[in-house]
């Protein structure tokens, strides 16, 4: 016998010996489509969530189910895409978070890589860049042959410069928000750096604070280790639901935290500026309306070239940092967002649809510039196959970013109710008995009514999933079963969700997720409607760059268009 | 093991997979990490994280390796993070009074290895994986899985021949022959 032979052998025995209990494969299969479900909705909601925080702020939807492969190894973690593409001279650079193998909690972050690509798809990691963030966004600009990042720790933002995407010079950022101590019990802040924006005049970024729940304080109260399995199932103007999963287990624990006042405390969006480079100042923004301003906050930060504007409550530009003059866009609605190439300036607005709409509902338009007087507007509608009358539907901008090859914007087809959309006819009908009553719904995300068997329509939703439907006194959710009871208290229905998981699990449907672009700012075109939200958008020379969230993580797709 | 003989080419349905390896993964795990009980929550981990990904995973050479991976990671890290809270200490290891009743010596010279070098083990040794498996499973180079081998090899060796076993003549550090092959050839 070899030395070998008898390892193995005892390797073996000691094997045997273990007392194994792993999680049945039912356990595992439920779990996982949970939690698929809730990693997908991420994205899909990631439009809503943006509109909710910028307009309501209210707490947007997070999840701590991170990349599978984020214990893999540091090439298996990359997923395969940046969150955040830049047009370089040399091809495409894009910024990549990739998460501490310790990072069990959200606020826990991770580290800031750089990503190169020469084709827009295939991207390789380059060196690491030593710089942490705790958000998802990360901002990166290039002026002159330095590379910009902005980046955010906890309640602390940062900027860092680098001539070779690999030596990085970090600049604190301080007082980017306000103190921890002012907020509720169960609530903590996050600023994530939304656009950072280098050219002549200087180094102007924007940080946004957000309102989240604080998993460690969550974790405490409830007295559980979640092990980083946090999920925000819902969020009113006024409180947020947090489910919570013990370690190893699969059932989850919701909690409830509210704001400890009328509602819960808002983002707050600031500016810094550095004429130098070096230090950074916050900018004093121009305020005409308080109220629209404390609503609408900073939208976007763009550059005019040889200077800076902003969108939000109305356009302001500046040319030097600090004074700021408005532009009349001459545009009904409010400028989400703005961007410029050369002399000319492109705005674009849609009408969130429903009675509180003043304007014709369902709008979406883009406004055009070459001197920032006088301005062209273009109609997106029909591009979009949207009809203007239609209150049920409208579109969210999520991106609009301008190159040699024209102009490109993303977004998200909605409901009247914010709810993405679903392609049509791709949605899955499901009727699912409840006792005396019947749930017929479109999976995984469409209209849903609970019908009484005369027909009656005992209560319905716009948006039908799981984890964002109304958990009211009436229907609860718990696991795999829901109760249904009457005004009086009493039961009505009760059963097992496990037919409309299972339909949702199988069903085709996604949201419609759309990249439109134009050579001129006039003459739009579609050049992609496809599943998965849009993380990052990028104009070439001659070709446009989406990253978008998939099944399979995140893809980039180069898309191949002509200038004007 | 049935691990090894995991199809390269065919892919499987999960259920079948999952029918396939998980006990054989998670007592691999479990002799790695020396705690059965982390081992099987780490392998539930895992699974779980391979069914989301499974028309991904099932394409890969062998699902079961970066299983094994995906729940020694989430392991290792599990018990760093749990190292660090000092006011809730846990103890991890093997169960000594288990342990007792057996070889003592090959035991306490597993054991004494880090859990690097018994990962290792259990893959090359235990598993019957290739160093190329071996290397792509723990996320390590080809070389270094040799290399790690040969130091535990070194330090197993003399608990071997004091239960009376002669170190084998073949190295299995340096080629990708089974232990069964060596011990053929050796003859």
């Amino acid at each position: 016998m070899t030395t070998d032979p008898y390892l193995r052998g005892h390797l073996q025995s000691r094997a045997d010996e273990q007392t194994i209990s792993v999680s049945s494969l039912q356990d595992i299969t439920t779990a996982g489509d949970r939690s698929t479900r809730r990693t997908r909705l991420l994205g899909g909601f990631g439009a809503i969530a943006l509109v909710m925080v910028g307009l309501f702020g209210v707490v947007g939807l997070q999840s701590s189910e991170k990349p599978t492969t984020m214990f893999a190894g540091l090439d298996a973690m990359f997923e395969g895409a940046p969150t955040t593409i830049l047009a370089t001279d040399d091809g495409w650079v894009g910024t990549v978070l990739i998460y501490d193998e310790d990072a069990w909690l959200l606020n826990e972050g991770g580290e800031i890589h750089l990503a190169t690509s020469d084709d827009g798809e295939s991207w390789e990691l380059a060196e690491r860049t030593g710089l942490l963030s705790d958000a998802q966004e990360i901002a990166i600009d290039e002026h002159d042959g330095r590379y910009w990042l902005a980046g955010a720790e906890g309640n602390e933002g940062y900027v860092a410069f680098s001539d070779d995407l690999k030596d990085w010079t970090r600049i604190e950022i301080p007082a980017v928000t306000e103190s921890d101590d002012e907020m509720p019990d169960g609530l903590t802040r996050i600023v994530s750096a939304n656009k950072l924006v280098a050219n002549s005049a200087g180094v102007m970024t924007m940080f946004t604070s957000f309102v989240r729940p604080d998993f460690a304080y969550l974790e405490q109260k409830l007295g559980i280790e979640s092990c980083g399995s946090v999920w925000t199932t819902s969020s009113t103007g006024t409180a947020v639901t947090v489910d919570l999963r013990p370690c190893g287990e699969t059932e989850w624990q919701s909690t409830t935290v509210t704001g400890g006042g009328p509602t819960l405390p808002r983002p707050d969006p600031t500016l810094f500026f550095s004429s130098d480079g070096q230090t950074f100042e916050p900018v004093d923004l121009p305020t005409t309306n308080p109220v629209l301003r404390r609503v609408f906050g900073v939208q976007n930060l763009y550059s005019t070239g040889t200077g800076f504007g902003i969108t939000g409550f109305d356009l302001h530009e500046s040319s030097n940092g600090i004074d700021w003059t408005t532009v009349d866009v001459e545009q009904p609605s409010i400028p989400v967002l703005a961007t410029a190439w050369g002399d000319q300036r492109l705005t674009a607005a849609s009408l969130a649809p429903g009675p509180a709409a003043s304007l014709t509902p369902g709008t979406v338009e883009v406004r055009l510039s070459a001197d920032g007087d006088e301005w062209t507007t273009h109609n997106l509608n029909e591009v979009l196959g949207l009809e203007s009358e239609d209150t049920n539907q409208s579109f969210i901008f999520t991106a609009l970013e301008a190159g040699e090859a024209g102009w490109a914007i993303s977004g998200s087809i909605v409901d009247d109710n914010l709810s993405d959309r679903m392609f049509d006819g791709e949605g899955t009908e499901v009727v699912v008995p409840m006792g005396d009553l019947e749930l017929r719904a479109t999976a995984p995300a469409g209209s849903a009514e609970l019908v009484a068997e005369d027909g009656e329509v005992i209560a319905s939703w716009h948006n039908f999933e799981l984890g964002a439907l109304d958990r009211n006194e009436y229907l609860q959710f718990q696991d795999d079963q829901f109760t249904l009871v009457d005004g009086r208290g009493e039961l009505v229905a009760e059963g097992s969700l496990q037919p409309i998981l299972s339909e949702l699990q199988h069903s085709s449907g996604q949201p419609a997720n759309v990249v439109l672009f134009s050579p001129d700012g006039e003459t739009w075109t579609e050049l992609e409607r496809a599943v998965g939200y849009v993380a990052g958008l990028a104009v070439g020379d001659d070709e446009i760059v989406v990253a978008r969230y998939s099944a399979d993580g995140l893809t980039s797709t180069r898309l191949p268009v002509e200038a004007d | 093991m049935d691990i090894s003989a995991s199809s390269s080419t065919k892919k499987v349905s999960f259920s079948d997979f999952y029918d396939d390896h998980h006990d054989s993964i998670a007592r691999a795990l479990a002799v790695t990490l020396g705690d059965s009980d982390l081992a099987s929550d780490a392998t539930s981990e895992a699974m779980t994280r391979a069914y989301k990904r499974w028309s991904k995973i099932s394409g890969y050479d062998k699902p079961a390796a970066w299983v094994y991976r995906v729940g020694l990671n989430w392991s290792l890290s599990w018990r760093q993070r749990r190292r660090r809270e000092w006011h809730r200490p846990v103890t991890f290891g093997p169960d000594t009074d288990r342990l007792m009743s057996r070889d003592n010596s090959m035991d306490a010279a597993l054991d004494a290895l880090s859990v690097d070098h018994r990962a290792v083990v259990v893959c090359r040794i235990h598993l019957d994986w290739s160093v190329e498996q071996t290397a792509e499973a723990l996320g390590i180079a080809p070389g270094t899985v040799k290399s790690r081998l040969a130091r535990a090899l070194s330090q197993l060796k003399p608990a071997a021949v004091r239960q009376g076993h002669r170190p084998t003549t073949a190295d299995p550090t340096t080629t990708n022959s089974t232990p069964e092959t060596i011990a053929k050839d050796e003859r």
